[in-house]
């Protein structure tokens, strides 16, 4: 009777230590991003460090999230095609194509390897200012951190993100267009009627602001999992680890929340 | 009695259950130049860190010129200009030796570009660097012009107070002679207050007026550099002369 008590308590210890190292983590996270944001919109301003971000995030990421959307587009209008020929719909491959770009794969797809590129980027680079006492320096120098490493990031990710996300948008349906037209037969005036009358405003937008959200993630677990980095390399290159699957596993979870609220009506 | 630079009062600072600084008390007079040694582990980077605010002592008040900064970071502080070397140089990668030189003036806004360069040029003179450095970025430098560019951003504001985190770890014995050198004659023309942290006794006796040696969180033992060979304490007879028996081991 007592040994199972004992392990009845040891369950409930094991369990109660897990729920508070998590509230605790999601504390300091939000703390963590609310102190940036509270402090970055505040002067000084960095403007060069926040245009080099646009660049390092932004423009430099456009190569990846285009190849993406442009394969994706690709598979997507022959699998469309695939299924939709079993029940004799294979005329629904443009809408589906075009629908499923902007609704979901587009942000979500272009989120996961934005995650993949820049949070791992942020982290290890600010992982490796951190145990280099490079973020001390910044301290010493009259310089805040949270102003001039956090803030900019998190601003470039989250306005980067959509402008990223709005060209893959563009290269996905021309990927599906290419692969419908060249590949599947259809008619490119039809393919191309069919792409726009079925796509409404809210589809694209609902889109781009997920991909802001999205972005915002992204910088803020980089960021946040950088300056928590351990000393070493071993610390950097956790950090970096953690920042892309967590980054990827918020921006999963954050894509069902946006998506109910979007279109639960 | 003038009010010194630096006073620290009961400094404690604990990580978890690991009691790091248990009640230090300092006082550094304005243009003193304090060299606190000790082994490793003994708390003198954390008790630097405490007096920039970079770690927040858990008791214990941090005067500067008498006001107490205890709990306002370096960029919200008034009084002196603070500078700061640290270990490893700690210089910004991404950036060109002259814009980490000016970096401080350089975001505060304080003056343009070109005048930047012309003062980290001036800043790297003083630090026997040529011009061609100031292009280069720090990867592309040795070991010892990495300690000299951090030196020459640590004084590029002409700080009142410089920290120096072991000036001269991981450099030979000819590059740690002219980094003294420096330091000491940085010292002198500024007119600065300064704390040192070294294992280096030859750096100590050089760039110190004052010697306080920690062990275990606390001052074991302080007196005038020039004193240090008689101290008559059997821990700083055993640090200075690298004993390996005695009452540190």
């Amino acid at each position: 009777m007592d040994k199972s008590l004992d392990y009845i308590l040891s369950i409930c210890g094991v369990t109660g230590q897990t729920v508070l190292a998590f509230c605790g983590l999601v504390g300091r996270f939000f703390t963590f991003v609310g102190t940036s944001l509270i402090r970055g919109i505040q002067p000084p301003y960095y403007p060069r460090v926040i245009a080099e971000q646009f660049i390092r995030i932004g423009f430099l990421s456009l190569p990846v999230i285009g190849l993406t959307a442009l394969f994706t587009g690709a598979v997507l209008a022959l699998q469309i095609y695939i299924g939709g020929s079993r029940f004799n719909a294979e005329g629904i491959v443009a809408s589906i194509v075009v629908l499923g770009i902007t609704r979901e794969l587009g942000p979500v797809l272009g989120g996961l390897m934005l995650a993949g590129r820049v949070a791992a980027a942020i982290a290890a680079e600010i992982g490796t200012m951190k145990v280099s006492e490079q973020i001390d320096a910044l301290t010493t120098l009259s310089t805040d951190p949270m102003r001039y490493l956090v803030f900019p990031r998190l601003l470039a990710a989250t306005l980067s993100m959509p402008i990223l996300v709005l060209v893959a948008d563009i290269i996905g349906v021309w990927g599906g267009f290419l692969v419908g037209t060249n590949r599947l037969g259809f008619d490119p005036a039809t393919y191309l009627n069919n792409t726009i009358d079925f796509l409404q405003t809210e589809d694209v937008l609902s889109g781009l602001a997920k991909a802001a959200v999205f972005g915002f993630l992204i910088a803020a677990v980089g960021c946040y999992q950088g300056f928590h980095a351990d000393r070493g390399a071993q610390g950097v290159g956790k950090a970096t680890t953690h920042a892309v699957v967590l980054s990827c596993v918020l921006i999963l979870a954050a894509n069902y929340i946006l998506t109910e609220v979007f279109f639960s009506q | 009695m003038t009010t010194p630079t630096i006073k620290l009062e009961s400094i404690e600072k604990s990580f978890g259950s690991k009691t790091v600084l248990s009640g230090i008390n300092l006082e550094v007079p304005k243009g003193q130049s304090l060299v606190i040694i000790g082994g490793s582990g003994t708390g003198k980077s954390v008790l630097l860190k405490c007096i920039l605010n970079i770690i927040t002592p858990d008791k214990g008040r941090v005067f500067i010129a008498g006001q107490d900064v205890t709990k306002i970071p370096l960029h919200r502080r008034m009084g002196p200009k603070f500078g700061m070397l640290f270990q490893g140089g700690a210089l910004f990668d991404s950036l060109k030796v002259w814009e980490n030189i000016s970096f401080a003036q350089l975001q505060a806004g304080d003056i343009g570009r070109e005048q930047a360069r012309e003062l980290a040029l001036e800043k790297l003179h003083d630090v026997g660097l040529s011009a061609e450095v100031s292009d280069l970025f720090p990867v592309e430098l040795s070991g010892g012009m990495q300690k000299r560019v951090g030196l020459a951003r640590a004084i590029a504001n002409n700080p009142e107070v410089i920290f120096f985190d072991e000036p001269t770890s991981g450099l030979d014995p000819i590059m740690s002679g002219l980094i003294n050198k420096l330091i000491r004659k940085i010292v002198d023309n500024l007119g600065a207050t300064t704390i040192t942290i070294t294992h280096d006794m030859t750096s100590a006796q050089y760039i110190g007026d004052e010697i306080a040696m920690l062990h275990k969180g606390a001052v074991l033992w302080k007196g005038p550099s020039s004193n240090v060979k008689q101290s008559n304490n059997a821990y700083v007879d055993q640090f200075i002369n690298g004993y390996a028996d005695g009452p540190l081991t």
